[in-house]
């Protein structure tokens, strides 16, 4: 009896978990031997399991007692060992996967079809593209016949007659029935499934969950239109993928940091990236650059609390799941993947020609300028309307070379499967002397060391080198506008008059420095600077697992991740950080930095599942971890180098100079469980909860406890539903739950002594001064995200329609803020738990498949998301707080940044622009002067000074000056709703990927316009071409204001704040995989071309609308010379052997 | 089933044990731990020379107050277009930068002061008690000097006098005390200090604070607590008695030559008979003595724009005169023309040009002039010139004006002749007389009180003028606003840009600028702070 039923719940557990079993089908191809004399029927299973691996179960009985007499396999398959073993018993067999069942042939059946009459039938099962497909389960419908396509995708079957029907079914693919007819082979072309998403698997952290039995949110990325995306790392190309994932990157800089937003920030001051798990690695500060993204399987998303809570303290910004591929039961396949193509700036921006840029010095300062200009090479001004300017923008973009190119070999048999990748990256940015470089490898293995024993290993080492000067950045603290590279490049002089001067020789262009403030021809600049940093991570993750006693698995996961991120900078004579001067005692500098961070895991994980009947079952998960980060910082820096020419080599030759030395190291210990009960697949409860223990708290705050519910309904089984027939499938969730957040340093509970100040009472060398600038806070605990979310799935019209609907609410309370302290106490900040955010956000996904005929097929996804960031409180008693970004001296100590309770993170604040003083605000005087009307406001100069044509604001507290106590909320920091469409369309053999992304709502802060149009410090410099029509008294207009007429300094208004919403044709492929006759002896062979970064539709005036070149969560949209977005346009093949 | 509990139960018992040696990481073998700090000599040095640090604060000495913060009042104004609609100007907000910056250093010197004062007497330290009393008695004077600072800007702030903890968040929003209660935290700190500090003549320089240092920091504040707003008049007596102390050691002498001063000022050297207390500043920021490098002569010297000359030395020339300053002084007063430099410079190379006969008011500050710097190459962004705080020429004339003030409030015990003689020896030198015989040139006997007093104030001003003290004076003696107004009306036409700065710095002046808004910032950490009258 207590074998009967152990076989059954083994059976049932066998058919529940099919589509988890088939993806470690194991090859038909498995030979036995054996010779065996008298033996019971169960102890040949056994050694045939032993020799095979394969399970063999029987029903209840069936095999119960039965001996054999004498038996002989030499080399058998499975089949024919299954039939010699079976013969003449009265029992049947099929074979799912690697169990065998066997069964009593029913009464009816050995009457109507003995095993001597079927039909042998063979064949073999391909998908789309020809390839073999293994693991397919092939049925005689209507009976329990079964059989699997081997590695080859080759099948044998038994069939009772000719009007046998085969069903084929496979996960992920649409089932295909066939009659069997006259034919004794067939060849079976399966098709990928529409509904493929609900069917597959998707992990959702410690474990795997079939689609349809998820009770949280979580999404997934399409990784074959992801990877369609001509990128080098994946977060590159996840903007607009996934509803409610938020990605930006700063401007187009290679290597250039990208930010990631789940469902809105918590934090205020802390990070809001995500937890990223690699192959079940829980990695903090993870490099995405080092993974191809070729090497990535699979991507979900984990949003809601229910479904990042077992990730507890690090769940509350969302946990980002990657899954890398492995090797498949299989013949080796070789595959290759490459492009080549090019990168340039998505635009440019339009500068005054030649003539417009020497009227406009004319009007800016006549006699000198009428002497460069006019006298000196004896032209007239109209003589410059035939003059060929130079645009800088061309000589410092190029059209850049990108080559990407992967190959890996991926196969298996039962025991083992591997996976071997490489690829290799070489790409050049689109400013000279910038771009990337990686190298890349990866190993995966999984062994089965015996049916109940597997072992897993992964390794990916990469080195990747990001080069080129950092374009958003200052080269200098003095007059620091005038020496961010995109500032020279706009401005540089586009006409040159003096033969004493070569433009694109000099360092300097002598008729225009005469003062303190040197602009440094961009070009030379840019070619002389290094600046390098080289990345190597290796991540070996390891792990195993083990079935035992019934229903248990014991999972076991180690993991090392190590990176030492290099930086390498060398300042020469040539360039603004290297070049001597009174401004720069340092003379030719270098530096050198290793920053090493090693991450390590330790998970263990049990698993226990059980059906309890046929419509109760469940799984539960304990588990135990620990884990732990070290790292360290080194960096010297030389100066007064000579030698420069031996670049960083040359280092040892300068004098010493600041020599930096850190280290740090946290830990975290963890238990964790989830608990799924599933009522009939109708059903589904989810709990989970998490205890984390963290080293960067004290001892009495160490520990949190994260409990999560969720609960889901699938509607679309229950009777009133499978009512109406357009409805293939629909669902109802709701869950709740709490997480956390523990982005602080790893000491900053401590009051640590500093030693970063100097001072002499001596009057000789100073010595070091140590100063406690971390006041610590012993009682800082964990940071906490409840949430709610409510989540609607509906399917329609057999899956062709699939719309996915989630509200969601999140508060963040005590939130770990960086928060603001009285200045009495002598510290400006500690970490504290005060504050209270809250998030709530609507996010739609709509997928349908459009339009599907024999050769034409049109799929698209949408999904648009939108997050209302709303802060609850911030430190006790503050109701706002400023945010200024450092930019250049007269604007460091204007606050841009408002984030006030009540309101979201960041909104802008400054004052409103109103046009320029006209005549008619002025009086005029005898002299012929004008002076302002009394009622007039000024702008914040002196009334004296404020001449008609001058930029004029508005007075808000009307106190007839404009000054801090006019600033208001002028736009939103954050947009109002983001999104993309995908979209797939094939005929016959063409494809054609169309992806387009959006953003809507968000401000930016273009201050390039603050200095390049209007040119507030009146300097020997080009303007943008919009400047032509600055106001003068012929043209008396509301929008430029006149040369000189620029007001205060120091001062934003909405003059230069623009709308930030753009919609981006973001990615195109179009591919053409070659028919199988045309390319004998290969597998598959795909030629396409892609694109990126196409079109974009913004009223953005800069250069690209995705920009934040002073990011972080209170200062977003800020855009000072910005790295261009860069248009990439690729060609590349992929193949398959 | 038992032996899956029995698994479990040793897995999470294994990781249990485990658990706790894991998350044990001890943060001393990363960071230094303040807690376990402040155990010997060098130690307790090092926090003395981060609670000195402060001075040279970039928003302090180091930049902001020679001449960025309007503190010259009627002397000059600042003409610079970093600092437009700034406290620069007398535009004064509550949420001006330089306000909090200047509010949130003098802080967080005290507080460095608070934490070495709590660790300087543990029996532990091995060193010599008179070396021991000496730095505790420099942690009091700074903090003293940091309150003072803070008194006579904002009016009564918060007092604390230990070391900030993080224990509740609550403890650390503190109310603000009188303008009294600090001030008597000030005399407190200074009396003991002036016991515990080594004579001057024991030390070698001036960046080093003494018992004459005490002594004559406690007449300053003794004559502040006599003016406006506490009007404690007896305060006088007691001024001129602490000044006194400083001229009975009997060390003390002007240096013969004024400009002489400044010039070692600018070479790093010091004369600490004259020069009793000032911050100093070191290098030209190369490598990593960036914090250690000032802004004197950088700010408040002769404008030079171009950074190709190293002969002279960028300067933004960020402070000019007033007309009335530069006409107070006698001809044959050789302050004058090195006070107000008579010259400007363009061009690259470097032209010197004396100034005509326009006004007064476009004439640059000349006290700290960078060609008199040694130290090469010139930054253009560090000097290494110091900046005084407390001269001997200051402690005679407040004994002067102490005296004279004392007798006049009928306190017994003091001589008019004493108060003629202190400011004589200042008078006398400023001729390049010898300051210890009587010259009939110069000499003032035989005056009644109030122009005795107002002698002494326009001595003031033409001895000590750009040395950040003309607002406080002003500000005590209750002149502030009728002297700004005056200067402001003497200002002439014209629409230069300098002119514009003076009518604008002028002009916005308000009564209510006697005093600092406090920070808009603190008033939103703090709510138990209460905004100053005005703003």
């Amino acid at each position: 009896m207590y074998i009967q039923k152990n076989h059954a719940v083994k059976l049932a557990l066998t058919f529940m978990f099919i589509g988890l079993l088939q993806l470690n089908a194991i090859s038909l191809a498995q030979r036995i031997s054996l010779t065996k004399k008298d033996v019971l029927l169960t102890e040949l299973f056994k050694e045939i399991r032993r020799q095979s691996g394969y399970n063999v179960l029987s029903t209840a009985g069936a095999v119960q007692n039965q001996r054999i007499q004498s038996i002989t396999l030499k080399d058998a398959t499975i089949n024919e060992a299954m039939d010699r073993c079976l013969a003449g018993l009265g029992l049947e067999y099929s074979v799912v996967d690697k169990n065998i069942i066997v069964s009593k042939i029913k009464k009816t059946s050995v009457k109507e079809h003995t095993p001597q009459q079927s039909i042998a039938v063979t064949g073999s099962v391909l998908n789309e593209e020809g390839n073999p497909l293994p693991a397919v389960s092939i049925q005689v419908k209507g009976t329990q016949i079964r059989a699997v396509s081997d590695a080859q995708g080759k099948f044998r079957i038994n069939v009772p007659d000719e009007d046998a029907v085969l069903r084929f079914s496979y996960v992920g693919y649409s089932p295909q029935e066939k009659r069997v007819g006259n034919d004794r082979a067939f060849t079976i072309k399966l098709s990928k499934s529409i509904a493929e998403l609900s069917e597959v698997v998707v992990n959702i952290g410690y474990g795997e969950v079939n689609r349809g039995d998820i009770t949280g949110s979580v999404s997934e990325v399409n990784m074959e239109d992801l990877t369609k995306a001509p990128v080098a790392s994946f977060d590159e190309a996840l903007a607009g993928r996934i509803a409610g994932v938020q990605v930006t990157s700063n401007s187009g800089q290679p290597g250039d940091e990208i930010n990631i937003t789940i469902r809105g920030g918590n934090s205020i001051t802390q990070s809001n990236a995500p937890l990223y798990v690699v192959d079940g690695f829980p990695i903090e500060e993870f490099n995405a650059s080092a993974l191809n993204p070729d090497d990535i399987e699979s991507i979900s998303v984990l949003k809601d609390a229910s479904a990042t809570a077992i990730y507890g303290t690090r769940g509350a910004n969302g946990v980002i799941i990657v899954e890398t591929k492995k090797g498949k039961i299989g013949k080796p396949v070789v595959s290759y993947n490459g492009y080549l193509g090019y990168h340039q700036p998505t635009k440019k921006i339009d500068m005054m020609n030649a003539y417009d840029f020497v009227r406009y010095q004319l009007d800016r300062d006549y006699t000198r300028m009428y002497d460069i200009y006019i006298t000196r090479p004896g032209y007239t001004l109209e003589d410059y309307k035939n003059a060929d300017p130079v645009d800088w923008q061309d000589q410092i973009f190029q059209n850049a070379l990108a080559q990407n190119h992967s190959l890996s070999l991926r196969g298996g048999n039962a025991q083992t499967r591997y996976s071997f990748s490489g690829n290799i990256v070489k790409q050049e940015g689109v400013i000279i002397n910038s771009g990337l470089d990686r190298k890349q490898l990866r190993a995966s293995v999984n062994q089965t060391v015996t049916p109940k024993l597997k072992a897993t290993i992964n390794i990916n080492f990469s080195k990747n080198s990001n080069f080129g000067q950092t374009v958003a950045e200052e080269s200098s603290s003095a007059n620091s506008y005038a020496t961010y590279l995109m500032y020279r490049v706009w401005g540089y002089r586009p006409v040159n008059t003096n033969n004493d001067i070569d433009l694109f020789e000099d360092l300097f262009d002598d008729d225009v420095s005469t003062s303190s403030v040197l602009v440094m021809n961009p070009v030379i600049s840019t070619k002389n600077e290094i600046r390098q940093q080289n990345q190597t991570s290796l991540n070996v993750n390891t792990g195993i697992t083990y079935d035992f006693l019934k229903d248990f698995r014991l999972h076991i996961r180690g993991g090392y991740n190590y990176r030492l991120t290099r930086d390498e900078a060398f300042n020469n004579s040539k360039t603004y950080r290297g070049y001597p001067s009174p401004n720069n005692l340092n003379g030719v500098n270098g530096s050198f930095r290793d920053i090493q961070r090693m991450d390590w895991v330790n998970e263990n994980t049990v698993t226990y599942k059980k059906r309890i009947n046929r419509d109760n079952q469940f799984d539960v998960l304990v588990g135990a971890t620990a884990q732990g980060t070290d790292s360290d910082n080194y960096r010297f820096v030389s100066i007064n180098i000579p030698h420069e020419e031996l670049g960083l080599r040359a280092l040892e030759m300068g004098v010493p100079n600041s020599i930096t030395s850190s280290a740090s190291k946290n830990s975290l210990v963890s238990f964790l469980g989830r608990a799924n009960y599933n009522y009939r697949s109708k059903y589904l409860f989810t709990a989970s909860f998490r205890a984390d223990g963290s080293s960067k708290f004290a001892k009495e705050n160490r520990w949190a406890y994260f409990p999560s519910g969720a609960f889901a309904w699938q509607l679309g089984k229950e009777n009133f539903m499978k009512k109406l027939g357009f409805v293939s499938d629909s669902k109802l969730r709701v869950s709740y739950g709490v997480t956390g957040n523990n982005r602080i340093g790893d000491f900053i509970r401590m009051m640590t002594v500093d030693f970063g100040d100097y001072y002499s009472t001596s009057g000789e060398i100073p010595d070091y001064a140590n100063t406690i600038n971390n006041l610590g806070n012993s009682n800082v605990r964990w940071e906490r995200t409840s949430q709610v979310d409510v989540g609607y799935e509906l399917s329609l019209f057999k899956k062709r329609i699939n719309i996915v609907i989630d509200a969601y609410k999140k508060v963040t309370s005590d939130l770990l803020l960086n928060a603001n302290l009285p200045y009495s106490t002598g510290f400006n900040t500690a970490i504290q738990n005060v504050g209270k955010i809250q998030n709530t956000g609507l996010e739609i996904s709509l997928s349908t498949t459009n339009i599907k005929t024999k050769d034409f097929s049109w799929v698209s996804d949408f999904n648009i998301a939108f997050n209302r960031n709303k802060i609850l409180a911030l430190t006790d008693g503050e109701s706002s707080l400023l945010s200024a970004v450092r930019f250049t001296s007269n604007y460091n100590g204007t606050s841009l940044y408002l984030a006030k309770v009540g309101l979201p993170v960041a909104s802008f604040y400054g004052v409103v622009w109103d046009g320029n003083y006209q005549y008619e605000d002025f009086d005029l005087k005898a002299d012929g002067s004008y002076s302002l009307k009394s009622g007039i406001p000024t702008n914040g100069n002196d009334a004296s000074v404020i001449q008609p044509g001058d930029i004029k604001y508005v007075d808000q507290n009307g106190d007839g000056v404009v000054n801090d106590k006019d600033l208001v909320i002028i736009g939103r920091g954050l947009p109002v709703h983001i999104g993309g469409l995908n979209n797939n369309f094939k005929y016959k053999n063409f494809g054609l990927n169309v992806f387009f992304q959006w953003s809507y709502g968000n401000d930016i802060m273009n201050a390039n316009r603050l200095m390049l149009e209007g040119n507030p410090a009146n300097r020997h410099m080009n303007q943008f071409a919009t400047y032509k029509n600055r106001w003068t008294p012929e043209n008396q207009n509301d929008e430029y204001y006149r040369i000189g007429g620029a007001g205060p300094g120091g001062v934003y208004s909405t003059r230069t704040l623009e709308d930030g919403s753009f919609l981006r044709l973001k990615t195109v492929q179009l591919n053409y995989t070659f028919p199988k006759k045309w390319i004998r002896g290969i597998s598959g062979l795909e030629a396409y071309a892609s694109g990126q970064n196409l079109l974009t539709w913004s009223s953005y005036s800069g250069m690209d609308p995705e920009v934040s070149t002073k990011n972080s969560i209170l200062t977003p949209g800020f855009d000072y010379s910005a790295y261009a977005r860069n248009r990439i346009m690729t060609l590349g093949v992929k193949l398959v052997l | 089933m038992k032996t899956i509990y029995k698994f479990l139960l040793l897995a999470g018992l294994t990781t249990h044990i485990s658990c706790n040696k894991i998350l044990d990481i001890k943060p001393e073998e990363y960071v230094i731990v303040a807690d376990d700090y402040y155990k010997n000599t060098a130690q307790l040095k090092g926090a003395l020379r981060g609670t000195y640090a402060i001075l040279a604060d970039n928003v302090l000495y180091g930049s902001s107050l020679l001449g960025r913060m309007g503190l010259e009042a009627d002397e000059g104004y600042e003409s610079y277009v970093t600092d437009l609609t700034t406290v620069g100007d007398y535009s004064v907000f509550a949420t001006d930068g330089k306000i909090l910056a200047y509010y949130r250093s003098f802080y967080r010197g005290i507080n460095r002061a608070n934490l070495l004062l709590e660790n300087v007497d543990n029996e532990e330290i091995d060193i010599d008690e008179v070396e021991r009393n000496h730095i505790k008695g420099q942690a009091l004077f700074l903090r003293a000097y940091y309150y003072f600072m803070l008194v006579n800007k904002f009016g009564g702030v918060p007092i604390t006098l230990k070391a900030t903890r993080l224990t509740n968040n609550e403890d650390l929003k503190i109310p603000r005390s009188t303008t009294k209660e600090v001030y008597d935290i000030v005399v407190a700190d200074l009396k003991q200090a002036a016991d515990l500090l080594k004579p001057i003549d024991q030390i070698s320089t001036g960046a080093e604070a003494s018992k004459s240092a005490a002594w004559g920091m406690l007449a300053r504040v003794c004559l502040y607590m006599a003016g406006e707003p506490l009007m404690e008049t007896a305060k006088y007596a007691e001024a001129a008695e602490w000044a006194k102390k400083v001229i009975d050691i009997g060390f003390h002498a002007l240096n013969p030559s004024y400009k002489d001063i400044f010039i070692r000022y600018a070479r790093d050297e010091f004369d600490t008979k004259e020069s009793i207390f000032e911050v100093d500043f070191w290098g030209n920021g190369t490598g990593i003595y960036t914090s250690t490098g000032g802004s004197v002569g950088r700010i408040n010297g002769v404008a030079y724009p171009a950074v190709e000359n190293d002969t002279v030395g960028y300067s933004v020339g960020a402070v000019r005169s007033s007309s009335w300053l530069y006409n107070i002084y006698s001809v044959d007063d050789l302050r004058r023309d090195w006070a107000i430099a008579p010259y400007y410079y363009t061009g690259t190379p470097r032209v010197y040009t004396l100034w005509g006969t326009g006004t007064p008011f476009q004439r640059y500050a000349g006290k700290f002039r960078r060609e008199s710097e040694t130290l090469r190459p010139k930054s253009t962004t560090y000097t290494p010139q110091n900046f005084p705080i407390l001269r001997y020429a200051d402690v005679l004339l407040m004994y002067a004006e102490a005296v004279n003030e004392a007798i006049e409030r009928t306190s017994a015990g003091f001589n008019r002749e004493d108060a003629y003689e202190a400011i004589n020896k200042v008078r006398r030198r400023a001729i390049g007389a010898s300051q210890t015989e009587a010259n009939s040139w110069v000499d003032i006997t035989d005056m009644l009180y109030a122009d005795l007093r107002d002698e002494i104030k326009d001595e003031r001003a033409r001895e000590l003028c750009f040395e950040s003290l003309r607002k406080n004076d002003l500000v005590r003696w209750g002149d502030f606003y009728n002297n700004m107004k005056y200067i402001y009306s003497l200002i002439p036409a014209g629409t230069s840009s300098y002119l514009v700065d003076a009518r604008t710095y002028y002009g916005n002046a308000l009564p209510r600028d006697v005093i600092w808004p406090i920070p808009a910032y603190e008033l939103g950490v703090n709510r138990k702070m209460i905004q100053n009258v005005g703003w």
